[in-house]
């Protein structure tokens, strides 16, 4: 074969693998009687057709997880400690994770979005269903955590772990040095579990305003 | 988004494909009017759900898809698998055992198998039989407009799947829109209501047309307003 043919198949080829098409996923959210919440849109990227290397680095891709060992403990400690526990579910939470230059890619719209030929959406931030969302969210949160919050210790070899522990006069408390589950009175304990984009929190009573202002920032 | 005017980059394919930039800004936008002609081959490609495709326009209900090539009862297993102790307790229970078979390998020549789908509707379309055999008696029982119901539509504490009871419904409301043509709207609606739609075309045939532009609306707003495209 021509190695003139040749070549131009290879580059149109990489031409319509190199965009990225997306979707629409709906969803009828519901209530818990029954009823219609909500009707919720979310546009996916189909990641299946990213290429590794090109669109994303494939050794970079992890996202922690905590162990169920350890929020099993977490509970343990919030029932001895008789500390109080909530939930927060962080919203778009990808939509956070800024993706780094190199690993931009373009996309094409969902469906029956116009757009002229050659043209696409170039994707600067983690969307659903890319495969460096959750590693880029995960690096975000923490690189957020370490600069905002500095008070907040990552609990030992868990990266998505983190333990806030304060005396009354605000002094921290060095974890490693505490010998048995006690916790003095008027003393700040908030201990964190993030879950890619959900959050366990177990806090003290004294803690309740500095969680409320850590909800409001997210 | 629909109203509002969208900037997009251009793309601009390298031989490398190392690095792409942006090289100029577009600006596009989105007419309802148009959305229904846009695009029809590609939604055409989209899987469909397991649920029949049905149109809900202007109230008129289309049933004329082809309903899912399920299965209502496999009587080929059920063939198989009859224990042998069965055949072997009594000389009445072997002679309706073997009533059972030669009904059973009769209602295979008549119809077309497939294999068995616990929770599907009894596809009308591809089957001729619609009869199944009592085990105990070897009656014929017909089954025709029935849903199956299997294991995997009962949950662990007893109670029943919601998608094995959001089938049943639309099949109830399928069946009165074709008995009785004044419902056929008000089934079409609630058929509608029933079904989450797979596809932006889906959605847009459906009454809920503005809630689901709304929240496409929405998806699209939450992207630009965070810069992610």
């Amino acid at each position: 074969m021509d190695r003139r043919h040749q070549q131009r198949n290879f580059l149109s080829c990489r031409q319509r693998s190199n965009l990225i098409p997306t979707k629409l996923v709906l969803k009828i959210k519901l209530a818990s009687d029954g009823s219609v919440d909500k009707y919720k849109a979310r546009c996916v990227v189909a990641g299946y057709r990213q290429t590794a290397g090109l669109d994303y680095d494939p050794e970079v891709v992890y996202s922690p997880m905590a162990e169920p060992t350890a929020l099993r403990l977490v509970l343990a400690i919030s029932s001895a400690l008789k500390l109080n526990i909530d939930h927060l579910d962080m919203k778009t939470t990808f939509l956070n994770g800024e993706i780094p230059e190199n690993e931009q890619f373009f996309c094409s719209p969902p469906p029956r979005f116009r757009v002229s030929d050659g043209m696409g959406w170039l994707i600067k931030k983690g969307v659903y269903g890319a495969h460096q969302s959750g590693s880029i969210w995960a690096k975000t949160f923490r690189t957020r955590m370490h600069k905002n919050y500095p008070q907040y210790v990552e609990d030992g070899n868990e990266r998505c772990d983190y333990v806030m522990r304060e005396s009354e006069e605000l002094a921290p408390i060095n974890l490693d040095e505490l010998r048995g589950l006690k916790i003095e009175k008027n003393e700040n304990i908030i201990i964190m579990i993030m879950n890619t984009d959900d959050m366990l929190i177990a806090y003290s009573d004294n803690s309740r305003d500095l969680v409320d202002s850590f909800k409001e920032i997210e | 988004m629909f109203d509002d005017h969208l900037s997009v980059s251009h793309y601009a394919p390298s031989p490398q494909h190392t690095q792409v930039s942006p090289v100029e800004s577009h600006s596009y936008s989105i007419e309802e009017d148009q959305l229904l002609k846009l695009d029809t081959a590609s939604d055409d490609k989209e899987p469909d759900d397991d649920m029949p495709a049905i149109s809900v326009e202007e109230g008129n209900l289309d049933t004329t898809t082809s309903m899912p090539s399920s299965k209502y009862f496999d009587e080929n297993e059920f063939n198989q698998q009859q224990p042998d102790s069965i055949h072997k307790k009594s000389n009445v229970t072997e002679k309706m055992s073997k009533d059972i078979s030669d009904k059973v390998t009769a209602a295979e020549s008549l119809s077309s198998m497939s294999s068995t789908r616990f929770g599907q509707v009894y596809s009308e379309s591809t089957r001729k039989a619609k009869v199944i055999y009592d085990i105990i008696t070897g009656d014929e029982i017909s089954v025709t407009g029935f849903l199956s119901m299997g294991k995997d539509d009962v949950e662990n504490s007893g109670t029943i799947k919601p998608a094995f009871l959001i089938c049943t419904l639309v099949k109830a409301y399928k069946t009165l829109a074709k008995e009785e043509p004044a419902m056929r709207t008000h089934a079409a609606r609630e058929i509608a209501l029933l079904r989450n739609s797979k596809t932006m075309a889906e959605a847009l045939r459906t009454p809920q047309r503005v809630e689901w532009i709304d929240a496409i609306n929405k998806e699209i707003s939450s992207l630009v307003d965070k810069e992610v495209i």
